[in-house]
């Protein structure tokens, strides 16, 4: 007895010390790009933190004063190139708090990212959390890029696609909804895109734009290859189909006069009904908003209830134009199934469904989608009438 | 002194014997048969078992201070309850297999992937081992505990996946015909097995004998709210 009580407690300590891992020996990868290279290899970019550094101890004994390491290194496959990391990095490179995938637009089309989902699926370290992106040009500058206020890339991204519903411009997709579509009977995946534009700027330097990541739109893939882009506009009516619209921004032309009008989506209702009748398969869209004039950049004559009138007919018509351009493109052009207009007909008609869906993708491109917007303006009571001078 | 149990005690009993295995290794199995229409065969094994736990009640209270094993012998004689008694103890074999592919796996995939599945191994048996040699008081007790734990998870993985739940990916309902559900609910039932079983076994050690049924009931019916969370979530968010 006296033994057991000495060797259970044992099993408890010592089993702690398997498979531990000392911060100090580990490479934090916080962003990783995918490339291909002249030579068809893959070329793995990937950003490390130093923690010490990244906490502003740059003075402490052993840091570099650096918080960042970005390195690259090139394989056959995934895995050996990040072997080959390996074979220049002091410390053991480490998954776990990687925070963004990027993959560059020609990877993505030419050879698929099936590869990079299933690393990731079966990688242990990695959350399934992560986003993942698709960029038009090299993985590597993006993940490369300072970029937001954030110290490491990989956070000021991570952030990005956080509040990114309040812009509505581009899904949020991580692994674990790509691994969904990719692997669900009904559904095909659908990507955000960044690219690097200049945004920022530094007044330290004489001519000044700082490249920064932004949102840039949406990839449509089939299966596992990319065979499409979705502009801004093709992708804020992409958004009403795959995610939960939280807010918007509706930039119009004054009424009768010179100037903006800017109006803001606040309460969003979008509703997709599947219909089945003799034979043919149709589909509703229906969207309900309610929406604050933010900008009125007219001093116009009109009085305030008169303007929300009118702009309310401008915005359901701009959302219904956004919503026709996007079907337009993704039946027209790519005609693959992104927006779950399979998946959603067989949750009503199952038995239909079944007879229908080996020619779905035939049947996809010709499908007719009724639109229904119906947008209301709030009316500020308490402002009467739109800023305008007096003195006229 | 003779081993008593509170009723509460049983409840968290049935619902640990079958909380680990229910989450785990039948729910990956019943989603790959039956895909979005896993929480209702989750939900339907538990009523089909409820039923047969109040049934084993019931039969034990005939002779409440025997249990199945015991009762049989009443019945049959020595060479009756020690058949009785080798083929619960072969069932529990194979139960412990189950339990132990759910557990040993998930601790190492998700926890420690670098350390050896021996060493998940050994120390679920000693565990088990040291829980046989305390008594069924101390494991009774400790499943009170267990409750606690089973609880502290599913709220958090309530709270962690509430964002990404979407009512849509439930249809249709009943996808693959009622039929097919009923058949596919045999994975859970032979978790529930597993409870109902060891009911017929403990239950002369519970105290208040005029609260087994309503003990029995509320075990099974706590238990299948906790199991059946996670196909729901599953579902809502992964839309198998």
């Amino acid at each position: 007895m006296k033994r057991l009580l000495v060797i259970l407690p044992l099993f408890f300590l010592l089993s702690s010390c398997i498979g531990k891992e000392e911060i100090n020996d580990l490479a934090l990868v916080m962003a990783v790009g995918f490339d291909k290279n002249e030579e068809d290899e893959i070329v793995i970019t990937a950003q490390i933190a130093q923690p010490g550094d990244v906490r502003g101890d740059a003075a402490t004994a052993g840091q570099t004063g650096s918080p960042l390491w970005t390195v690259y290194a090139e394989g056959k496959s995934i895995f050996e190139a990040i072997r080959n990391i390996a074979r220049f990095s002091s410390r053991r490179v480490y998954w776990a708090h990687n925070f963004i995938i990027v993959v560059n637009e020609q990877v993505a089309k030419e050879d698929g990212i099936v590869d990079v989902i299933d690393f990731f699926n079966r990688n242990n370290q990695l959350r399934m959390r992560t986003w993942i992106v698709i960029t038009e040009g090299e993985a590597k500058e993006i993940v490369a890029t300072q970029t937001g206020l954030e110290v490491i890339t990989g956070e000021s991204l991570d952030k990005l696609f956080r509040y990114s519903r309040i812009v509505a411009e581009a899904p949020r997709t991580d692994i674990m909804t790509l691994s969904a579509a990719y692997m669900g009977e009904h559904t095909q995946p659908y990507l955000a895109m960044v690219s690097l534009k200049n945004h920022g700027i530094d007044a330290e330097k004489e001519f000044g734009d700082v490249p920064q990541v932004e949102l840039s739109g949406t990839a449509i893939l089939k299966n596992d290859k990319m065979v499409g882009k979705l502009n801004q506009r093709g992708c804020r009516g992409f958004y009403w189909f795959v995610e939960t619209v939280e807010s918007g921004i509706i930039p119009l032309t004054c009424p009768e006069e010179e100037g903006r009008v800017s109006v803001e989506l606040r309460e969003n209702r979008f509703e997709l009904t599947p219909n089945y009748k003799n034979g043919l398969v149709s589909f509703d869209v229906s969207v309900d908003s309610k929406a604050d004039l933010v900008e009125l950049g007219c001093p116009t004559e009109m009085e305030h209830s008169e303007v929300v009138d009118s702009l309310a007919k401008h915005v359901e018509t701009e959302l219904k134009s956004e919503i026709e351009a996007m079907l337009s493109t993704i039946q027209g052009e790519f005609k693959v199934d992104s927006i779950r207009l399979g998946r959603t007909f067989y949750g009503k008609f199952p038995k239909e469904w079944e007879g229908l869906k080996d020619d779905w993708e035939d049947l996809f491109p010709n499908v007719p989608i009724n639109i229904d917007v119906s947008v209301e303006i709030n009316d500020p009571l308490l402002l009467e009438n739109p800023t305008r001078p007096s003195k006229d | 002194m003779k081993t008593q149990l509170s009723n509460g005690m049983l409840i968290a009993l049935i619902i640990n014997i079958v909380y680990a295995k229910g989450i785990g290794v039948t729910q990956g199995i019943i989603a790959r048969q039956a895909g979005g229409d896993m929480w209702i065969i989750t939900f339907l094994s538990a009523m089909i078992c409820l039923g047969f736990m109040v049934i084993t009640i019931f039969i034990i209270r005939r002779s409440p201070k025997e249990n199945m094993m015991e009762q049989a012998g009443s019945m049959v004689g020595k060479c009756g309850e020690k058949v009785v008694a080798g083929l619960v103890f072969l069932f529990f074999v194979g139960a412990f297999g189950g339990v132990m592919i759910t557990v040993v796996y998930h601790l190492q995939d998700y926890f420690l992937p670098d350390a050896p599945t021996i060493l998940f191994i050994i120390v679920s048996i000693v565990v088990g081992l040291y829980g046989a040699y305390a008594g069924i008081e101390v494991i009774a007790r400790l499943s009170m505990l267990g409750v606690f734990s089973i609880v502290i998870l599913n709220v958090l993985i309530l709270f962690g996946s509430l964002s990404y739940f979407e009512i849509r990916h439930f249809l249709p309902i009943m996808r693959n015909g009622v039929m097919k559900a009923f058949l596919i609910t045999e994975h859970h039932n032979a978790d529930w097995a597993m409870a109902i079983m060891m009911v017929s076994i403990l239950l002369p050690m519970v105290k208040e004998q005029k609260k087994w049924v309503g003990s029995g009931v509320r075990g099974v019916v706590y238990g299948a709210l906790f199991i059946v969370l996670w196909p729901i979530l599953n579902v809502g968010v992964l839309s198998p």
